[in-house]
């Protein structure tokens, strides 16, 4: 028989959902005792806490991006805190990347955009919406002072018409106008 | 060059280079190039159009200025920013056997290379996207799509790299490698594409 390139079989090993696995709990039943029935609430909730814990592999909500590399002075501003940059480290919407003289920091973002910050710099990460699956969305960066290379990822190969429109691709903003990659490599420098 | 030439020439190249911003474009790494625009703050004339690689735009006075970068190329920092970027991302696929979350045989070498890789990065990040052929129903195709990543997840788990790095996600026979119509066995489309960045 040629097997079903999914079928309703179910086999041990198979990862079922949190409702799945709280429905097939046994029942509670008046002869298990009056209070049964509490007990099986708190089994159900802490099934349920246990099995959410198992899920949650994916990386922290709302991250846009890791750094990669650091080097000398780096670390990044998220409100009033100042975290020393670090390999690994998860960006956020809003957080500011910031190196000193003798600072660099690569990161990726999760659109594949790649960034390498040079030395001095002060730079915003001020808005990153993006749907993985339309492969779409909005990107807003803001370099006070200091430097950047940059690869663009999957969100500036979307085409934005008009340009810029404020649903749809990149915008960094600097002290002497707005830059608006299209699909490309390129190098922005900001002198303090 | 007379010496009240030279003089104004320092002073436009000072201007041009140390005290107004600059963007470089440049060729993409597969050899093709995009475009950058830019927008002057307050500008009327609405966006100025890098489209030549290898140019770079000063950012001074009312119009950005555009120019070749000659032979004398990228600035010492420039270069060394470029140097600093991360490497590409890298995409691998893993097959799979019909109707089931278990890898074909050849396969098995490919997750080896996959381990490689996310060794030899720095802060790596791995997202792995399961996927079905068109046989079967549509939302089961979805779960085994799902749990296909989920295996291949699991398999990287049990290596020891952290959970933290990695995301799974199925896609069902949504994005298929080959197009078929419903209800077609493709061994090229049960498949989990594993990105490594």
């Amino acid at each position: 028989m040629r097997g079903l390139e999914s079928g309703e079989r179910r086999w041990l090993g198979d990862v079922v959902t949190d409702t799945e696995l709280i429905r097939a709990l046994p029942h509670p039943s008046v002869s298990q005792g009056d209070n049964w029935g509490e007990k099986w609430a708190m089994a159900r909730k802490s099934l349920f806490l246990v099995s959410l814990a198992a899920l949650i592999s994916s990386p922290a909500f709302g991250e846009i991006g890791r750094i990669k590399t650091t080097l000398g002075t780096a670390s990044v501003q998220r409100g009033a805190e100042h975290i020393p940059a670090a390999t690994g480290q998860e960006l956020m919407p809003g957080d500011w990347l910031e190196t000193g003289k003798d600072g660099r920091i690569s990161l990726t973002f999760v659109d594949n955009t790649r960034w390498s910050v040079g030395p001095d710099s002060r730079i915003a990460l001020t808005k990153f919406d993006y749907d993985p699956t339309s492969q779409k969305g909005v990107f807003v960066a803001q370099i006070e002072r200091g430097s950047i290379a940059a690869v663009s990822g999957r969100i500036t190969k979307t085409r934005c018409d008009p340009v810029p429109e404020s649903s749809c691709g990149v915008q960094i903003k600097t002290p002497d106008g707005d830059i608006t990659p299209r699909g490309t490599r390129f190098i922005i420098v900001v002198p303090r | 060059m007379r010496r009240r030439d030279f003089a104004i020439f320092a002073i436009l190249a000072l201007a041009g280079c140390a005290h107004s911003t600059s963007v470089v474009l440049l060729p993409d790494e597969d050899g093709g190039h995009g475009e950058v625009a830019i927008v002057k703050p307050g500008a009327a004339g609405g966006e100025t159009v890098v489209s030549q690689p290898n140019s770079r735009a000063t950012l001074r006075g009312s119009q950005p200025v555009i120019r070749p970068l000659g032979a004398r190329g990228l600035k010492p920092n420039e270069a060394a920013l470029l140097t600093g970027l991360p490497p590409a991302a890298k995409s691998f696929t893993l097959y799979f056997v019909e109707g089931t979350t278990n890898m074909t045989a050849e396969s098995a070498p490919v997750l080896d290379a996959i381990r490689a890789e996310i060794t030899e990065r720095p802060g790596a990040e791995v997202q792995v996207t399961g996927h079905t052929d068109t046989v079967g129903a549509e939302s089961d195709n979805d779960a085994l799509s799902r749990r296909r990543a989920e295996e291949i997840l699991n398999l990287l788990a049990s290596k020891g790299f952290d959970r933290g790095i990695m995301s799974a996600v199925g896609r069902g026979e949504r994005e298929l490698k080959e197009p078929t119509a419903d209800n077609v066995g493709s061994a090229a489309n049960r498949r989990v594409e594993v990105i490594v960045r």
